[in-house]
């Protein structure tokens, strides 16, 4: 029962954190955003699939795709991190 | 353990810690920059999702020990915290 | 974020312009195309000063909208864009600083600078909460 609803928090402060950083993005155009905000949409995806292999189908292993997901947005999290932090 | 599913999986997991440390850092060095506790906030969150994968690569935890899972409980509770902090009226000087 | 102007106006307005003077630059060079201005002549036309004026001279060489500033001598500055993708551009800032002035020139001087106070704004939940 907790399981379901650490994952579905998550998913929903992802999601949250996402479209906050997405619209300031569009005030700003402040790329750091733009990357930050496609991390968290790929995070809240993550917790996505690790609820849906957790809970939904229990018997299938995800375990690469939720790996691959969670590796690409903080990759892309970094890219924003270290290239457009400052002007 | 030399199936390739489990060594790939285990090598992207190792850099998904390392990329959630790399960018904790990053928000600690935002938050010395500019004093802005959302960054603070931010950069422990990210410590601990850093650690809970860490965790939950090296112990293979299955997800029904759903205890296991809530250094990210805690990781996403800041983030709200941060997000409400931000919200909450000023009193005194601004924290900028 | 500002009505009436379309994005890519604002984005390349604010990528490209950092004070009114250089706006009101390109208007006067915009209008008359053909016709080489001094330095001295443009800092006339614009209240400005002929250093002023120089150094946003040679910003605009630096984005093709004139032509080389050599710097030396006495230059003579005339509306030159360097592509066609540029001169379509700059049309479409002329239309949009001459209806709608105001927005144009809050839109330079609202330009953030700080990518971080921008990511840490994007967490107010409303525009107008104080810092």
């Amino acid at each position: 029962m907790m399981a379901y609803l650490v994952y579905l928090l998550c998913a929903v402060t992802s999601t949250a954190c996402a479209a906050l950083l997405w619209r300031g993005y569009r005030r700003t155009r402040a790329a750091l955003l733009m990357w930050s905000a496609w991390c968290f949409a790929g995070l809240a995806l993550t917790n996505g699939v690790l609820f849906i292999d957790m809970i939904v189908l229990p018997g299938t292993d995800l375990r690469l795709i939720r790996d691959a997901l969670a590796l690409g947005s903080v990759l892309v999290l970094l890219v924003g991190l270290i290239w457009r932090s400052h002007d | 353990m030399t199936d390739p599913f489990i060594t790939t999986a285990m090598f992207m997991e190792g850099a998904v810690v390392l990329g959630f440390l790399c960018a904790a850092l990053f928000f600690l060095r935002f938050w010395r920059r500019t004093r802005d506790r959302l960054f603070l906030l931010f950069a422990v969150a990210f410590l601990l999702m850093a650690g809970n994968h860490a965790m939950v690569s090296l112990w293979q935890i299955s997800g029904e020990r759903a205890y296991f899972y809530l250094p990210r409980l805690a990781a996403f509770l800041l983030i709200i915290w941060a997000i409400v902090d931000k919200n909450l009226p000023r009193r005194g000087a601004p924290d900028a | 974020m500002n009505p009436g102007i379309p994005s890519e106006v604002a984005t390349f307005v604010q990528t490209s312009f950092s004070s009114v003077e250089e706006l009101e630059l390109l208007m006067v060079l915009h209008a008359r195309p053909d016709q080489g201005w001094t330095p001295e002549a443009l800092a006339k036309e614009l209240g400005s000063t002929p250093g002023s004026i120089i150094r946003r001279a040679s910003g605009f060489a630096a984005l093709g909208i004139i032509a080389p500033f050599p710097g030396v001598g006495s230059p003579n500055i005339a509306y030159a864009p360097a592509t066609t993708a540029l001169a379509e551009a700059l049309h479409a800032v002329v239309l949009a600083y001459r209806q709608r002035r105001i927005a144009m020139i809050t839109l330079i001087y609202e330009k953030p600078h700080d990518p971080l106070r921008s990511f840490s704004d994007a967490f107010r939940l409303r525009k107008d909460e104080p810092r």
